[in-house]
């Protein structure tokens, strides 16, 4: 035990390990303020939708060579979100049919892109980085952090001011513009920072897990909490102990971190069933 | 409420403008270390001329490539004063055998992209020896590759033997040497240099 301990001050004094903490958590508490409201109005798998289209658009930007990619790929899944939140209320193809629709053909378009146009010569090792994060997160530069740290706290002051009208327009979007809410306003801001949040956690779980990042700790808190305040307050703490556990198992465990993180989530979603059970919900 | 909503989508595209000095982790960080590893491989295997790893875009000014692309012999950058160094009882600076595989893959990929603050450094790493030969200069380039934890993506460093024969290719080794950067037709490298092989 003391030899783990002794592991872990050694590698907290790597700059890339404080970092990837940093970052991780910050992730973490970015997507699990964002999945309360995602599973609540039955949006979960847009998530993963987003998270392939974001994918599709690394691809695009590698084909072109662009040195930062961050910009092209945040737009264009931040207009893949307003499209698909707003598909559900005019288009002809709706909700689950418009998210496989684009999911899968985001996917496609990018793996074919990376292998008509190789920009290195792994291609399978360049989709594997960015389907489920590798070590990606253990890789950010200083410029990176930074940005990711404006980012998370543009998305959670975004959250802590528009508490109110994103739970009026969670729970009842009729009832919301009843009382004056701009209920489409906010449903395209929701889908904006879904997007900035989807693009930040690719660096850290890739983008086949992110689902898991957004849904698990809402998911694992509403087995023990009902309103929406405490499921937001337990999802949060929960989304960052089980990244800060993931991203320390990792490194002193050598094992890849986007998945520890996930079946850090797993099992905490598993654990608060058990208690949920047991203690029934509060 | 509408301003905070028009406040936020103000700060949003003020932050998405600013991204333009940053790069990419996803792309950036892994993928990079791994085209110069798998080129090297590559380059093994169709016998064309190898990159050494260790590409930098933060590094001293590099002497003028040889007219009409010619070969110039390796010149060697002069370093920094070495940083200070938390060296270990047996003069090791960076222990990669120690480390677990995440941390190994990402502390290799900070040398890549910090080489500067390794210049000087003792560095003991562990991996698969790998060879590759320029035709034209007819120079052979020895690298360790480390795999990552997910087993998909790798990084490697070259090396320069001190004395005795280089391993054959795809064996096991642990190699130990000092990190130096040097320039070669107008492009600088990483490798560890007086190298032993053994722990």
């Amino acid at each position: 035990m003391s030899g783990i301990s002794e592991k872990l001050s050694l590698y907290l004094t790597y700059p890339f390990v404080r970092y990837a903490l940093i970052v991780g958590v910050l992730i973490a508490l970015c997507s699990s303020l964002l999945g309360v409201t995602l599973v609540l109005k039955r949006f979960s798998f847009i998530g993963d939708g987003l998270s392939h289209v974001a994918f599709g658009a690394m691809a695009v930007a590698a084909v072109l060579r662009l040195t930062n990619d961050m910009p092209l790929v945040l737009a264009v899944t931040v207009l893949s979100a307003v499209l698909l939140l707003r598909a559900g209320e005019s288009a002809k193809i709706k909700g689950d049919a418009a998210i496989a629709m684009i999911s899968v053909g985001a996917l496609a378009g990018g793996y074919l892109l990376m292998n008509l146009f190789p920009t290195s010569g792994n291609i399978s090792g360049d989709v594997c980085t960015t389907l489920f994060g590798s070590t990606s997160i253990l890789t950010l530069t200083p410029t990176e952090v930074w940005l990711c740290i404006a980012l998370s706290a543009l998305v959670i002051a975004a959250f802590i001011l528009l508490y109110r009208q994103i739970f009026a327009v969670t729970f009842d979007e009729s009832f919301a513009q009843a009382i004056g809410v701009n209920a489409k306003l906010y449903n395209l801001l929701i889908a904006v920072i879904i997007a900035v949040v989807i693009v930040l956690a690719m660096n850290l779980v890739g983008s086949l897990l992110i689902s898991a990042l957004l849904i698990f700790p809402a998911l694992s808190a509403m087995r023990v909490f009902k309103s929406f305040l405490s499921v937001t307050l337990c999802s949060a703490a929960l989304s960052v102990c089980c990244a800060l556990l993931g991203i320390l198992v990792s490194i002193v465990g050598g094992t890849p971190v986007g998945s520890t993180i996930v079946v850090a989530d797993i099992a905490a979603f598993a654990a608060f069933s058990l208690i949920g059970k047991a203690g029934g919900a509060k | 409420m509408k301003r905070y909503g028009a406040l936020f989508l103000a700060m949003l595209l003020l932050a998405l403008t600013a991204c333009g000095g940053g790069s990419g982790a996803a792309t950036k960080g892994t993928a990079s270390g791994q085209s110069t590893v798998a080129q090297l491989m590559e380059n093994a295997a169709q016998n064309t001329p190898a990159e050494p790893p260790l590409p930098s875009s933060d590094v001293p000014p590099l002497p003028a490539p040889a007219e009409g692309g010619a070969a110039v012999s390796p010149t060697e950058v002069t370093a920094p004063e070495p940083p200070e160094q938390s060296r270990s009882a047996d003069g090791v600076d960076v222990d990669l055998t120690q480390m677990s595989a995440t941390m190994v893959f990402a502390e290799v990929s900070s040398i890549m992209y910090m080489p500067d603050d390794y210049v000087g450094k003792i560095i003991r790493m562990e991996g698969t020896a790998v060879s590759s030969t320029d035709p034209e200069t007819g120079v052979v380039y020895h690298a360790v590759i480390i795999q990552d934890a997910t087993a998909c993506c790798a990084s490697g460093l070259e090396y320069l033997l001190t004395e005795g024969e280089y391993p054959p290719d795809e064996t096991e080794v642990t190699v130990t040497g000092e990190f130096e950067l040097y320039a070669e037709n107008g492009v600088l490298y990483g490798r560890l240099k007086d190298a032993a092989l053994g722990a």
